[in-house]
């Protein structure tokens, strides 16, 4: 009788402990992904003063304008699921890069210290975006893992921990940008 | 490396060539009379043992030749290494870059090695020598030899101490913004034990934050307490340097990012600079050796791009 207590307790501590690491994994994941929202606000904050600064002297450029505008107002509709808000960022990412590059043909902007040091704000953020997503998919994969994994895969069915999908990332994120050369110079 | 290895092997036989025939001599003479005095404490030691040859007498002969010995090498060899150390060092320095300052007795402050908090143990002894400071391109740097030890335990009984690290010690500017501290250790867990390792590393302690790179994976565990951090500092491209780095380097590597510096500590267990007495100094490998070590703690700079100025941190 007290094996069989001994050996039910025992369960019951490592049911107990598999459970709390699901439960912190999953945590990790929602942190991550409220940092994400954080920087896309701070994208999104630097955007306006950027898009005044460089509409006078960007006689080209308006198209791309626009739609970093536009893009910018979609994302900041209320109730968007992050799936949504991860694919109008992503659609954001080129617009935006293709304005930043377009500095380089512009000598009065770039000459413009506020316009640089925007833009090197606007750089630091995406850089910072680009971090953030992969240490949201790196704390999907640990989740996803840790779920799809006996033991724990027997709690995380019993107790419904639901897959997470993972963000891809971008082509212009794995490429280095120009734009590095032109802020560095 | 701020100057061609062909310049360098140019500059060895030009400038220091001459300069290492002049300290062989010299060295030949302090090899000669350490080996006297080693014979004449040798013998000294036998003679008494030959008499006296009960445990504490064997101890105290041991620890009496062992000190003897260790004070007689300093004492003796002093004059040639200083003399090594302005002639050789200091010129092959000033020819990397004429703005690196060295100072063969100077060592990292104790306050910047506690900055870095990648030693928690309370320290007893801290030394150090060969530290060489200044920029390259806009990034500040500065290095050198650090042997720190803490007590083996704290009774009154054991004074004895152990290391806590010996080895080189850099520290730099990192050029981002960042606002928590990230800190890389060698894991031996996961090196070792493979995914067992992983699985223990993850049960350990909440702060370690697992990354991207399986190659950075399985040399390094990464202590943070914010994530999107530890990733946005340990970049893909920086997260390979590490590894290559601690390859060439042949030896584990400590990193930390905080105070807007970066601390690399590499424990090779002695010191890089250090000036043969018994070996001779017409040996390629003597010189090659500085120069390797030298162009690896400057290649971190451009490895690492720390002189990138693109961020809001200007």
């Amino acid at each position: 009788m007290k094996i069989l207590l001994l050996v039910v307790a025992v369960i019951f501590v490592v049911g107990v402990m598999l459970y709390n690491t699901l439960v912190s994994r999953r945590n990790q994941c929602d942190n991550i992904l409220a940092s994400i929202d954080a920087l896309f606000k701070k994208r999104f904050n630097l955007i306006p003063n950027l898009v005044t600064l460089m509409k006078e002297s960007m006689q080209y450029e308006k198209d791309l304008i626009e739609k970093v505008t536009r893009l910018r107002t979609k994302a900041m509709q209320p109730n968007l699921t992050p799936e949504q808000k991860m694919a109008i960022a992503d659609e954001l990412t080129r617009p935006l890069q293709g304005l930043m590059m377009a500095v380089e043909n512009y000598p009065q902007l770039r000459a413009n210290e506020q316009i640089m040091q925007l833009m090197r704000t606007l750089n630091e953020v995406e850089e910072q975006i680009a971090a953030a997503r992969r240490a949201y998919n790196q704390a999907v994969t640990d989740y996803n893992n840790a779920r799809e994994m006996f033991p724990s895969s027997l709690i995380a069915n019993w107790f419904n921990f639901a897959p997470k999908p993972l963000f891809e990332i971008p082509e212009t994120e794995r490429k280095e940008m120009n734009i590095k050369e032109l802020l560095n110079g | 490396m701020l100057i061609k290895s062909s310049d360098l092997l140019d500059f060895y036989y030009k400038r220091l060539y001459p300069e290492l025939q002049k300290l062989e001599q010299e060295r030949l003479e302090v090899r000669k009379r350490l080996i006297f005095i080693f014979v004449v404490i040798g013998v000294t030691a036998l003679f008494y043992l030959v008499n006296y040859h009960d445990g504490a007498a064997i101890y105290g002969t041991f620890i009496i030749t062992v000190t003897s010995g260790g004070f007689a090498y300093f004492w003796l060899s002093s004059d040639y290494r200083r003399r090594f150390k302005d002639r050789i060092f200091r010129q092959l320095i000033a020819k990397i870059d004429p703005s690196l300052q060295y100072d063969p007795d100077g060592l990292i402050p104790y306050t910047l090695f506690k900055q870095s908090e990648l030693f928690v143990d309370a320290v007893d002894s801290y030394k150090g020598s060969d530290l060489i400071q200044g920029k390259i391109g806009k990034t500040p740097l500065m290095f050198s030899y650090l042997d720190v030890k803490k007590k083996r335990n704290h009774s009154r009984q054991n004074n004895s101490r152990i290391g806590v690290f010996v080895g080189t010690f850099i520290v730099t500017e990192f050029h981002k913004n960042f606002h928590h501290t990230v800190k890389v250790y060698p894991d031996l867990a996961e090196k070792y034990l493979g995914v067992a390792g992983s699985w223990f590393q993850g049960s350990e302690s909440e702060k370690v934050v697992r990354m991207d790179s399986p190659a950075f994976e399985k040399e390094f565990k990464v202590i943070a307490d914010d994530p999107v951090e530890a990733h946005y500092l340990l970049t893909p491209n920086i997260m390979e340097k590490v590894v290559q780095l601690r390859k060439r380097a042949d030896a584990p590597i400590y990193l930390s990012f905080c105070h807007n510096k970066l601390f690399i500590a590499v424990l090779n267990g002695e010191n890089w600079f250090k000036v043969p007495v018994f070996e001779s100094l017409f040996r390629m490998n003597v010189v090659k050796q500085y120069i390797q070590s030298l162009g690896l703690v400057f290649g971190i700079v451009e490895e690492l791009h720390l002189n990138r100025r693109i961020w809001s941190k200007a």
